[in-house]
């Protein structure tokens, strides 16, 4: 009886790596525990961490800084008017001494703030369409695709593609718009992970930060990651494979390879 | 338990099912991109009042020291299909996305009843469309430059997550007239090349410049008088000042962090030995005791160690030693010759020269030796200076063509390799902190 279950166990693990080997939080040993016991387990574990990193992003990570986003025109902000956040006043920077180098002049030091972090930039709710208008639009060339080639598209199709590929198909699109801050001395700052809902349209439908290191590296991080997502939508992924790939998550961008 | 169990993860499935897709999630890795410097839109500053011409000059400082770093790439003004009116007011993204354009920069300059100059500007995400920074500064009219610097370091660090280095100055040896009787002159400048100044004449040979942690003076080595020393040179007096008195040649000096102590090296008798000086009370403390010749030392940036070069080895190599001379080892082991190793600000990584094969190059390693790459390569790459933010490096290239010294800079991965604007020929860089 317990034959079965082990091999059924790895079986399961070979097949879905990606599914089980980086969950954002949780750490999980690939080897050896009963198959049920083990996905329950983590299936639980994994809706509570998401619950929980909800919480905590929601608390945290979300400053009151912007003024309002006004995309139609240039009206003046509605929020705080001229959020100087900042202001240094200097002090006289009267010449100091002679010669040989007047210019050495002398400002006060500047403060740095850290960072102030935005995610979650876009959080509406997916427009609501006539599914016939969504169906022609996705028909139809797109209308505002930028770069991305639809190579995705092209290359799967078939119902019966694995979700790697379907992660391949994210990944080939996201990699040319991803242009990551590498360099950092601890690497490991800026390795970030995301959770990604896209729409139909394969326009981004909410984007929240899982893990991220909370520093000037894991800041810029997150905000480059963000960039290439936002930059690269829509994403061109097979439509009737909707609800496979109405969410990614862990969205995982590591640059640590590119550093060496 | 089992039952409690199933239905405290029910209840969470159902809470959490509403908001969010009821689907499968598919995990992705992303671990290869697409490096590009990031495209971002400086239109020129609006000035308010009569700034002179001073706000367009700015927002062309930024952009230019955006460039120059290899990670942004300032757009052509001539491309924007919109301005900036007032930086108080949102900006219309689409028309900056339009562009391509990811970050943008809203300034303005105002000439102050008092004739100062204040600079207030904003940085705006535009891809994610909200504001990323918003800063002012102050300062006396002719500091504008500096000004310009400080925008530049501030959008730099923000969008990188790295401190930057902008607002900082690069002393160096302007080098003139013929080869064989070369005029060597100390001299300084910005780190753009801009206000270059001459703090000698080239009635005499100098070499090795180093600046101290405030940027206020520098150690170099000067024939004076026919003999080579060290000499201390303030740059807010003027004033030059032998470091100490020694029958033999002194040279290769280098500041402690705290910027109380050099050390340098000691010439007595053929036989090369570090040493540390003590400005406080000039009194010298030998580090290395050996028959070979030991120079070039660097202090690591928290003050404890030290790293330089010695041929005890029977070539030139890198080593480290502790701040009292203790626990000498040799770190480098990378084919030829390896020299002038300098400790990155950062404290990960020691810069050095490698001599091989009739090549330079300009290397990189971890302090302990291991992780080594090449940056750099040339017929004769020599002389490395880290950036305060130890990310970026100046080195001297000469030969190859260009027989006459030229000063070149590169990122810590080899890329971005270009050069240094200098007044003429030039040589031995060394890069100051930020400027306080």
């Amino acid at each position: 009886m317990s034959r079965p279950q082990t091999s059924g166990a790895s079986a399961t693990a070979q097949a879905r790596p990606r599914l089980r080997g980086r969950p954002t939080t949780a750490r999980c040993s690939p080897y050896g525990a009963p198959a049920s016991l083990l996905l329950h387990g983590l299936g639980v574990a994994a809706l509570l961490f998401a619950f929980q990193t909800n919480l905590d992003m929601a608390e945290t990570n979300i400053v009151p800084v912007e003024l309002i986003i006004a995309e139609q025109t240039n009206v003046a902000a509605a929020a705080p008017p001229p959020a100087q956040e900042e202001t240094f006043e200097r002090p006289p920077l009267e010449a100091l001494p002679p010669p040989p180098v007047p210019d050495i002049a002398e400002p006060a030091p500047v403060e740095a703030k850290p960072p102030e972090f935005k995610v979650t930039p876009q959080r509406e709710t997916p427009p609501r369409k006539d599914i016939n208008a969504l169906l022609n639009q996705l028909t139809t060339p797109d209308r505002n695709a930028p770069r991305t080639a639809p190579r995705a598209t092209e290359a799967v199709g078939a119902s019966n593609m694995a979700t790697a590929s379907l992660a391949d198909a994210l990944r080939s699109q996201i990699r040319n718009c991803w242009s990551p801050m590498t360099g950092a001395p601890n690497p490991n700052d800026q390795v970030v992970t995301f959770s990604l809902r896209l729409n139909r349209d394969g326009s981004v439908g909410g984007l929240e930060v899982l893990t991220y290191t909370n520093n000037a590296y894991g800041a810029a991080a997150v905000e480059a990651a963000s960039r290439a997502i936002y930059s690269c939508q829509p994403y061109r992924l097979p439509l009737d494979r909707y609800s496979q790939w109405q969410e990614f998550r862990p969205l995982r961008f590591d640059p640590r390879q590119m550093v060496q | 338990m089992k039952r409690m169990f199933l239905l405290f993860g029910a209840m969470a499935a159902l809470f959490l099912a509403a908001p969010r897709p009821a689907a499968a999630q598919i995990a992705v890795d992303v671990t290869q991109g697409n490096i590009q410097p990031l495209p971002i839109a400086i239109p020129d500053f609006g000035p308010i009042g009569n700034d002179g011409g001073v706000a367009a000059r700015i927002a062309a400082v930024v952009r230019a020291d955006l460039e120059r770093s290899g990670l942004f790439r300032p757009l052509d003004p001539k491309s924007f299909v919109d301005r900036v009116t007032d930086i108080n007011t949102v900006p219309n993204f689409a028309n900056w996305r339009v562009i391509n354009s990811q970050a943008l920069v809203a300034g303005a300059l105002t000439v102050q009843p008092d004739g100062r100059l204040r600079v207030d500007f904003r940085l705006w995400d535009v891809t994610a469309s909200s504001q990323m920074l918003g800063r002012q500064y102050s300062t006396t009219p002719e500091n504008w430059r500096r000004i310009a610097h400080m925008v530049s370091d501030a959008i730099y660090e923000r969008i990188t997550g790295e401190k930057g280095y902008f607002d900082t100055r690069v002393v160096f040896i302007s080098e003139s007239g013929p080869a064989l009787n070369r005029v060597k002159r100390l001299a300084v400048m910005d780190q753009d090349g801009a206000n270059p100044i001459f703090l000698t004449r080239g009635d005499y040979m100098v070499l090795t410049p180093r600046f101290n942690p405030t940027a206020q003076m520098i150690a170099y080595m000067s024939y004076i008088g026919g003999k080579p020393r060290v000499y201390l040179f303030d740059l807010e007096s003027g004033k030059q000042e032998r470091l100490g008195d020694f029958p033999n040649m002194t040279f290769s000096p280098r500041f402690s962090p705290d910027g109380n102590r050099v050390a340098l090296t000691l010439e007595n008798g053929g036989n090369s030995d570090i040493y540390i000086m003590d400005l406080r009370n000039r009194a010298m403390t030998r580090l290395t005791n050996d028959p070979a010749i030991d120079t070039a030392p660097s202090f690591s940036p928290d003050g404890t160690q030290i790293t330089f070069e010695s041929d005890r080895g029977g070539s030139q190599q890198v080593y480290v030693m502790n701040l009292d001379g203790s626990n000498q080892r040799r770190i480098s082991f990378g084919n030829g010759r390896n020299g002038t190793p300098v400790w990155s600000p950062r404290g990960d990584l020691i810069a050095f020269t490698r001599q091989a094969g009739g090549r330079f190059n300009i290397g990189v390693m971890r302090t302990d030796g291991s992780q080594e790459r090449m940056i750099s390569t040339g017929a004769h790459d020599e002389g490395p200076t880290w950036a305060p933010n130890g990310r970026v490096l100046m080195y001297t290239r000469e030969g190859g063509g260009a027989a006459a010294a030229q000063i070149w800079s590169i990122d810590v991965f080899g890329r971005n390799e270009r050069r240094v604007q200098t007044p003429g020929s030039a040589s031995d860089p060394a890069w100051s902190p930020m400027i306080q």
